[in-house]
């Protein structure tokens, strides 16, 4: 589905990525986490193709994301607030949206339903431009307007943070039914709780490097958190 | 504690990533200002000596003065009322600080005075006070008079910024108040009623009686005080914050939605345009452009046959149609700045996307063209010329501005000023002459070659090429977008 080769990134003198080889199969379930700077925005980026690696590919689906345009057919992504349009309302986000993949309105406000719970009764029909809306509710926007298409890959940067609990649960319940529906997750987080609940494949970042990349099991959750906790002293 | 406050305002700018070519902005403008500031200062000097040739029997040049000094305030408000900023926005970031709010409403409202509009007028005022009021007055009643004066500059300064914060929340009512000093000076014009003599009068007490200075004194302090009170109570952050909101803005466009794609990226940038304050001039300044060509046309003998003539007919025609171009040309990536991590994620082709621009700019330029065909009442010359730029325009002026707007990397502010020059990598101006330059080439080759006007036709025949073959360039034009937008969207990237 998503591979990266010899992929590096660099500001300056310092490199911020470096991954010689990763594969992300389809119907994955991947969580990368690791502390700022680990370089975890600036994989997804490479991914999506919004930053310029400074040598190596990323392929989706065998082929080079610089070079075609295909993988937007079918690739979800929100991975920060330059992908909400901050002045329109959420109806006419999630419709802007919608037409960039042919549906009629009918047709997004269906699917639209499938997020009453997500939304909580707070981003549709409230007359408010998304700029007007709390941090939390931006980001309910955003993840939605990445999930609308129905996409087969998904890919979100910390999509946790600013949520209320109920929302957190209820986003994870979403994304594991996606993923057992097929759909590939591509999930950051700091959080390490939330991210092993959701991911199956666990691959920690460290100053742009990979250092641990396993699948998820009941003491995954407890070795992440002794990695982290060394670090911290 | 203040003064740590001021110290942030300085490092902001300081820091700013587009500290460099604000500098230059400020030099270029602050020679500007210098060079206003001699003339004002100079006609302050001699201003005593002007007015002092032909008085009327039994008056003195300062009299004269305190006539026009109420058309003076009226005017200097009003301009206040539409250039003034609010500085309240710069305190957003203390309100959360444990520091007064009578502390940060003060800062605010000292910071308010910093406007040119307060320091340009003590250019005249103070040489005339030495040359004049204190050749006619003694000492005590001229500097009463002077007192006065710098009081209700502050009184003006105060009264507007809470008429702004208060009542002139939107601009019909801004037009309201220029509408009564339009009222004002008709009424004096046909001697309905006299604000000079009233001025003269007003102003001219102070002189006679020095302790009625303390009148505008007192009130000048009584608005700062009503400033003060009411920040103090509204220095919250919704207050701040708040602009407009959804509910003002239930547009649709229905008729652009049979376009498919190119109508919906159409539309979307529509709604940036109307939604966003800096943006907005991109959309209602074109349509004022097309009577740029009333302030030439009426002054010039439009039929002589020079150089010189035929250049300013083809200047004022690429104005009159162009504007939009000019201007939403330049800036139509980084106006997306704030959303660009969308544009070039999801399921929008790269052709379509600049396709949907260049028709947008047809679109504009076609309406304006329409519009602009009441100039043939100047005869078939200027209309001929206009119809050739328009064609130039269209076809050529387009690609040449989205070419250089790629050249954009800065994140656009756009609920900042309508004036500021934040994120407009690419100067407008020095894009304009670029243009000019570019248009030079083939003009001067057709005339050079060919002789007569073809250096116009021709211009016009490269727009027809231009449009005839726009999927063309524009696939040029994305090779180009390709390059850069990794640079553009790292660069929309800082904050």
């Amino acid at each position: 589905m998503i591979e990266a080769h010899n992929l590096t990134k660099a500001y300056g003198n310092v490199t911020v990525l470096n991954i010689p080889q990763l594969t992300i199969g389809e119907g994955e379930s991947f969580g990368l986490v690791g502390n700022n700077g680990a370089g975890k925005t600036t994989f997804f980026s490479l991914i999506v193709d919004i930053i310029k690696a400074a040598s190596g590919s990323v392929q989706s689906r065998g082929k080079d994301v610089k070079m075609s345009d295909h993988w937007k057919a079918y690739t979800g992504s929100y991975l920060d607030e330059s992908f909400l349009v901050d002045f329109l309302t959420p109806e006419e986000y999630f419709g802007f949206i919608g037409s960039l993949h042919g549906f009629t309105p009918e047709t997004t406000r269906t699917r639209l339903q499938t997020y009453t719970d997500f939304f909580g009764g707070e981003i549709l029909g409230k007359k408010k431009f998304i700029r007007e809306l709390s941090r939390g509710n931006q980001k309910k926007v955003g993840i939605v307007g990445a999930l609308l298409p129905e996409p087969a890959t998904v890919i979100l940067d910390e999509p946790f943070p600013h949520l209320d609990p109920s929302s957190v649960i209820r986003l994870k319940r979403i994304l594991r039914e996606l993923n057992d529906k097929g759909v590939t997750l591509l999930i950051s987080s700091h959080d390490l709780n939330h991210v092993t609940e959701v991911c199956k494949r666990i691959v920690v970042l460290e100053k742009g490097i990979i250092i641990n990349d396993k699948e998820t099991n009941d003491n995954t959750l407890k070795e992440l958190e002794e990695y982290f906790a060394v670090h911290a002293d | 504690m203040t003064l740590w406050l001021f110290q942030h305002q300085w490092k902001s700018i300081r820091r700013s990533s587009d500290f460099q070519s604000k500098v230059a902005a400020n030099i270029v403008f602050g020679l500007l200002i210098l060079v206003v500031a001699l003339e004002f200062l100079l006609l302050g000097f001699f201003l005593d000596r002007i007015l002092s040739r032909d008085l009327p029997p039994g008056s003195d040049s300062v009299d004269l003065v305190d006539g026009v000094l109420i058309f003076y305030f009226g005017i200097d408000f009003v301009l206040r009322l539409v250039f003034q900023k609010l500085r309240s926005i710069t305190a957003r970031q203390y309100v959360l600080q444990p520091i007064s709010r009578k502390e940060i409403a003060h800062f605010v409202l000292v910071k308010t005075l910093g406007t040119t509009v307060n320091f340009l007028p003590l250019f005249i005022l103070i040489p005339f006070f030495f040359t004049g009021v204190l050749r006619i007055h003694s000492f005590l009643p001229s500097i009463a008079w002077l007192v006065s004066l710098l009081s209700l500059l502050l009184f003006n300064t105060y009264l507007a910024n809470y008429s702004k914060l208060r009542f002139f929340t939107n601009p019909i009512k801004t037009f309201l108040a220029v509408g009564v000093l339009v009222a004002v000076v008709l009424l004096e014009k046909f001697q309905v009623l006299s604000f000079v003599s009233f001025s003269a009068l007003l102003f001219g007490s102070v002189l006679h009686h020095p302790f009625l200075v303390f009148a505008p004194l007192l009130a000048s302090a009584a608005m700062y005080g009503i400033n003060l009170r009411f920040l103090i109570h509204h220095l919250y952050l919704e207050d701040i914050v708040a602009g407009r909101n959804a509910k003002s803005f239930r547009e649709h466009f229905p008729l652009l939605s049979g376009f498919g794609e190119i109508g919906t990226l159409i539309s979307l940038d529509l709604k940036l345009m109307m939604r966003n304050k800096r943006a907005r001039i991109s959309l209602w300044m074109p349509f004022v452009m097309v009577f740029y060509g009333l302030m030439i046309y009426q002054t010039e003998n439009l039929d002589k046959e020079s150089a010189f003539m035929e250049f300013l007919l083809m200047f004022v025609g690429t104005f009159i149609t162009g504007f939009f171009i000019m201007s939403y040309g330049l800036t139509t990536f980084c106006y997306e700045s704030r959303h660009f991590g969308l544009i070039l994620t999801n399921r929008i082709d790269m052709f379509t996307y600049l396709k949907a621009r260049y028709y947008f700019m047809l679109l504009v330029t076609t309406l304006v063209y329409l519009l602009s065909l009441f100039y043939v009442y100047y005869g078939m010359r200027v209309f001929v010329v206009n119809s050739l730029m328009f064609l130039f325009n269209i076809g050529c002026s387009t690609f040449f501005f989205l070419y250089l707007s790629t050249f954009n990397k800065s994140k656009f502010d756009l609920s900042g000023s309508v004036f500021s020059t934040q994120g407009k990598g690419t100067n407008q101006f020095v894009a304009i002459f670029l243009l000019l330059i570019v248009a030079a080439v083939p003009y001067l080759a057709f005339q050079w070659l060919i002789g007569g006007k073809s250096g116009l036709v021709g211009l016009g025949l490269l727009g027809v090429l231009g449009l005839v073959f726009h999927n063309q360039i524009l696939a040029l034009l994305m090779n180009q977008y390709g390059r850069r937008k990794y640079i553009m969207s790292e660069g929309f990237r800082q904050t």
